[in-house]
């Protein structure tokens, strides 16, 4: 192994925890990040909660420990970029025309928020949503009695609507598909968080699309697919996003819907790895995934960095995620998709939590959304038994007052 | 008994399950009283050290308590940060059990 320092393109979620996983697993020589966004780094999730919805600044949730970066004497680039891998000297050129030297090297340049190619889409009070910049202008146009149109029914659309309602805004939510969050939510799950929605206000428009973007400056309506228009005061366009692949593609390294890692999360040239949003692994069944959440970047980061400093630790995803909006919870956790039956719970409190059974009545995933104790406990439980390979009856599952963690830790032994 | 010494009376013992937590609040600041499966009892601070959640709304499982917003896990016994995101150790407080009630005493900060 090489002791020529690791350099780290990327200081989001995964590379900052990858930094932090290196020292904290011994790694003593030159870590170098090369942090393009020119501020400390923070978390992604609050920005469309607790940010939008005026009750923190983004800088109140910060990666790094305080001190971090002088204790650990890490050689932290402020704002600058990597423009450029030389793999045969096994350097990354950076924007300030400086070059640093690797003997490994970690990519984690996240996911770019998809643009919407329709006329218009540079006006003033147009945004979208990925950095705590973005947050900060977004939030300047949330005030009260503001007109805000959010294209795209996902997460991250619904948790803004749900901030824009609470400081007094009113919201409507365009939608191309035939429900809200096809991608990552259950139905039933989806169903819930829309009723509840609208008893806040928000008003949905499903199965349209936006065509163009109107006002001579700024944003002052949107037209649709059917012609009719809507008058806003800003809008935000949510559609997803895309995995930043241009340094990884100029440099030459296999792509394939994201920077392609193999289980190590080693790219194509054995001296550089990748994680996060960017990068597409190989699943145990020889399948490629990406995946766009928190525990991801979380886990791949601090995965990366043992296996650059040697492991060999495969990556066995463990998916969990999380949304908040107003305040309730909702969290998905393995693969709800893969159900063929799906068992549900009511909870005395309101909250539904979704067990998703294989035809087996293996248990694959678990869903909730409600309150935050409830989800909580319910999904950790589903995570317990899905570990354990328990399958407790569908009537335990369905029954409130069945105590399946108890069942769990019983058939455990 | 309204002051055995610096201790103060929160709950009876039993209504804290086993391997469980339950939130009790005094003044303006709520505490998580842990009990283990062999019914030894511990006292934490119940705001999570990350961003914001009732530590008591968690999952415990042995001496391990995780958090319900982001699953950052504390060892109750002691009130160390075991995994990210969580970072900073929860703050702990002695605990005693007599005659059926839990007793914490708090610091005298
Ligand atoms: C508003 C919002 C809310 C979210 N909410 C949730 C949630 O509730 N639950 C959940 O599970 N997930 C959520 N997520 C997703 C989660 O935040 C991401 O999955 C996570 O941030 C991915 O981490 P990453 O390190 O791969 O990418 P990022 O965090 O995007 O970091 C990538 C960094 O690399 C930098 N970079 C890119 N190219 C270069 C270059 N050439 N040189 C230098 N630097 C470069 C970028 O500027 C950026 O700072 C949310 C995301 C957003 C945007
Ligand atoms: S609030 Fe507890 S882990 Fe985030």
């Amino acid at each position: 192994m090489p002791h020529d320092g690791i350099v780290i393109v990327g200081s989001g979620h995964a590379g900052a925890r990858a930094a932090q996983s290196l020292r904290a697993n011994g790694w003593q020589h030159r870590i170098s990040v090369i942090d393009g966004e020119g501020c400390a780094p923070y978390e992604r999730p609050p920005l469309s909660k607790a940010v939008l919805s005026g009750k923190s600044r983004p800088e109140d949730a910060v990666l790094f420990p305080q001190d971090f970066v002088e204790q650990h004497g890490i050689d932290f680039r402020s704002g600058v970029r990597a423009v450029g891998i030389d793999r045969d000297t096994r350097q990354v050129r950076l924007s300030n025309d400086d070059a640093v030297s690797y003997g490994r090297l970690l990519l984690t340049p996240g996911a770019e928020p998809r643009l919407l190619d329709i006329p218009g889409r540079e006006l003033e009070g147009v945004f979208s949503l990925r950095t705590a910049v973005d947050a900060c202008g977004l939030s300047g146009q949330l005030l009260p009695g503001a007109d805000v149109v959010i294209v795209g029914g996902g997460l991250i659309g619904l948790e803004v609507a749900a901030s824009a309602i609470q400081r007094g805004c009113s919201v409507t939510v365009i939608e191309a598909g035939p429900r809200l969050m096809t991608r990552a939510v259950p139905p039933e799950l989806a169903e819930l968080i829309r009723l509840l929605h609208e008893t806040r206000g928000v008003r949905f428009i499903l199965g349209r699309q936006a065509v163009a973007l109107l006002g001579s400056q700024r944003i002052e309506a949107l037209r649709m697919d059917d012609g009719s228009t809507l008058a806003c005061t800003a809008a935000l366009i949510s559609i997803g996003v895309t995995p930043r692949t241009d340094l990884a593609l100029a440099a030459g390294l296999e792509i394939e819907n994201g920077i392609a890692v193999d289980c190590f999360l080693k790219t194509s040239d054995p001296f550089i790895y990748a994680a996060g949003d960017a990068c597409a692994f190989k699943n145990g069944d020889g399948s490629r995934l990406r995946l766009e959440c928190w525990k991801n970047a979380e886990d791949q980061g601090a995965l990366a960095a043992r296996n650059m400093m040697g492991a060999n630790e495969p990556y066995t995803p463990m998916p969990w995620m999380w949304s908040d909006q107003y305040d309730r919870t909702m969290q998905i956790a393995g693969h709800p998709e893969l159900g063929e039956q799906h068992v549900a719970r009511h909870c005395p409190d309101g909250s539904l939590l979704v067990y998703h059974l294989d035809a087996n009545d293996a248990i694959v995933g678990v869903s909730g959304f409600g309150s935050l104790r409830e989800i909580a406990r319910g999904v950790r439980t589903g995570q317990m038994l899905m570990q354990r390979g328990i399958h407790p009856a569908k009537e335990a599952l369905q029954n409130p007052k069945i105590d399946l963690k108890a069942a769990a830790k019983v058939a455990a032994g | 008994m309204p002051d055995n010494g610096d201790w103060i009376e929160t709950c009876k013992a039993q209504d804290v399950g086993r391997e469980d937590v339950k939130r009790w609040d005094h003044g303006d600041r709520s505490f998580a009283i842990f009990r283990t499966a062999d019914d030894r009892y511990y006292v934490t601070d119940d705001i999570c050290t990350h961003e914001y959640a009732h530590i008591s709304d968690g999952f415990v499982e042995g001496t391990t308590v995780e958090c319900p917003r982001h699953a950052g896990c504390f060892d109750f016994r002691t009130g160390e940060a075991l995994n990210p995101p969580v970072c900073v150790n929860l703050r702990t407080f002695p605990a005693k059990v007599e005659d059926g009630l839990v007793y914490i005493r708090l610091a005298d900060d």
